[in-house]
């Protein structure tokens, strides 16, 4: 890529969403309007690099925008699904869309922006199509580094896309940030979405790796804008302390010859300091905003723990086992009900470990079916020294995995396992 | 990545609000990690080293051309969007601005 393409994919990337929401705040189509900001776009890609790039970029692009806005409306070819009316007086309003335009083009404000997100993150698309939106309109990504991200063809992802703008443009969902209980409900979806979008990066299960590491960054990025868009949401803090808390381990998460390495056998002074105070921070914040038994706040609070622990052997285990009681009585999932039992296992010994691992078995029948489970019963088995049971567990868990970095993990401990046996015997 | 950009010279009374405006449009960005302004070199010191003593000299130091006034750490995706971001600082005369990538671990 040239020096000007990289400036223009760099201003793209700070100016879109801001282009984004205002034109929609005109249009109330965020489909047309991210169709205005890509025509802007393509102009740019005309004549910057013959005339340079301007100097306020920024304003340029909104200009374009705005021409092209007024361009197909004089052609006639702009729905504007909020003002039919409009469409039938063409004549005369055209002028007064075009200079709606050009002012909400000077002026976006925060609200346009907050807007843009709720819409993406709408929950009348499916999960899949917000996150996809969300990365596009807010993240500034194209549609080909989605694509990479997920590793779905860049068509399927193309259509992911379309279909999403389609969806929202005939459920006529207003262009607006939503009040009293619907708020609540809305931002809990939009957070879902930045989270997934974090542990598609983090958890790495497809895609490019330099391309997951991005989309960590992205959701953090969102984060704390988020934070800034909604400073009185406690659940948003507590996203971003959850977030910076679980990426500041990044530089431990793996060996010398790229192998993951298990929490407990992490070095901690490869931890990063500085992003484990921006977490605690975070965290504080959402505590003193009245939201610290919230889920994303209780799952902060856990990985808080872990992370003031100097060894893993002083790691507090018992408020552990205390924050998931309260995280699974507001939030019942059989990954929460086995994360709290291997915390009771630390806390309590791996007898009362494997007990708590049974009932929540019973009390969840998908844990079953969840590689996890066999895991974690093996190496509850393991330090109870019931071997052959530890071996079979870890062996069905192999079967059942597909990721190849747990398969190797889960591999290692099979023959720890089979050498201490042979060892005993 | 991440880039330390730094200010040459610090925000004077009359800049100072600006500033607040551009850092503030970093963080509602979300690339904003972390910022700080810092107090004039005259209540500084500068500790040099002759074949590795160190000798303190207090502020205000030898009539040195650019000096740090500020820094902002910013995660972005690119140099160039950090070039981009400090392009967009309200500077004015013959202020300068400097943008430098962090070493990743």
């Amino acid at each position: 890529m040239s020096e000007v393409h990289k400036t223009i994919e760099a201003v793209w990337r700070i100016e879109s969403t801001r282009l984004i929401a205002a034109i929609a705040r005109v249009t109330h189509d965020v489909g047309i309007a991210e169709e205005l900001a890509q025509d802007a776009l393509v102009k740019a890609l005309e004549v910057w690099p013959e005339e340079g790039i301007p100097e306020k970029p920024g304003a340029w692009l909104m200009k374009a925008a705005t021409r092209r806005a007024i361009d197909s409306l004089r052609r006639g070819r702009m729905l504007v699904k909020k003002h039919e009316e409009l469409a039938r007086e063409l004549e005369v309003e055209q002028e007064r869309l075009g200079e709606a335009l050009q002012l909400s083009l000077e002026q976006v404000i925060d609200d346009d922006v907050l807007r843009l997100i709720f819409t993406a993150c709408h929950p009348v698309l499916a999960v899949e199509g917000r996150i996809a939106l969300t990365l596009r309109l807010i993240g500034g990504l194209t549609t080909t580094e989605i694509a990479r991200a997920f590793l779905v063809p860049e068509k399927t992802l193309g259509q992911r896309i379309s279909r999403a703008k389609k969806t929202l443009s005939e459920a006529h969902v207003p262009f607006e940030t939503p009040a009293g209980d619907e708020l609540r409900q809305r931002v809990e979806s939009v957070l879902l979405v930045v989270y997934l979008i974090f542990n598609e990066g983090y958890t790495a299960t497809s895609g490019e790796e330099w391309m997951r590491a991005a989309l960590s960054d992205e959701a953090l990025r969102l984060g704390r804008m988020l934070a800034q868009l909604l400073p009185g949401e406690s659940e948003v803090q507590a996203l971003v302390s959850l977030m910076e808390l679980q990426s500041s381990r990044s530089a431990a998460r793996r060996g010398k010859d790229g192998e993951a390495v298990l929490f407990p056998d992490q070095d901690r002074s490869l931890w990063d300091a500085a992003q484990i105070q921006r977490g605690m921070v975070a965290l504080e914040r959402a505590q003193r905003l009245g939201g610290g038994a919230k889920p994303y706040a209780l799952q902060a609070a856990i990985a808080a723990c872990h992370m003031r622990a100097r060894t893993a052997e002083e790691t507090d285990w018992d408020r552990i086992v205390l924050l998931y009681d309260a995280l699974l009585q507001i939030n019942p999932s059989p990954i929460v009900a086995l994360n709290r039992a291997v915390a009771v296992g630390m806390a309590q010994g791996p007898a009362a470990g494997l007990d708590a691992v049974d009932a929540a078995a019973a009390g969840f029948t998908a844990l079953a079916g969840y590689h996890l489970f066999p895991s974690v019963r093996g190496d509850l088995l393991m330090k109870l020294g019931r071997l052959s049971e530890a071996r079979e567990e870890v062996q069905r868990a192999i079967a059942m995995t597909k990721n190849l970095r747990e398969q190797e993990l889960l591999a290692s401990r099979l023959k720890q396992l089979e050498q201490r046996d042979n060892g005993g015997a | 990545m991440r880039f330390l950009v730094m200010a040459m010279n610090g925000p004077t009374a009359e800049s100072a609000a600006r500033m607040l405006e551009y850092s503030k449009s970093l963080q509602k960005a979300g690339v904003l990690l972390a910022r700080d302004e810092l107090f004039p070199p005259s209540t500084g010191a500068r500790i040099s080293f002759t074949d590795g003593r160190p000798t303190v000299t207090n502020g205000p130091f030898v009539p040195s051309k650019e000096l740090l006034g500020g820094y902002w750490i910013l995660q972005v995706r690119s140099r160039e969007e950090a070039i981009e971001w400090a392009k967009r600082a309200p500077l004015s005369g013959d202020e300068a601005i400097e943008v430098l990538q962090i070493r990743e671990m």
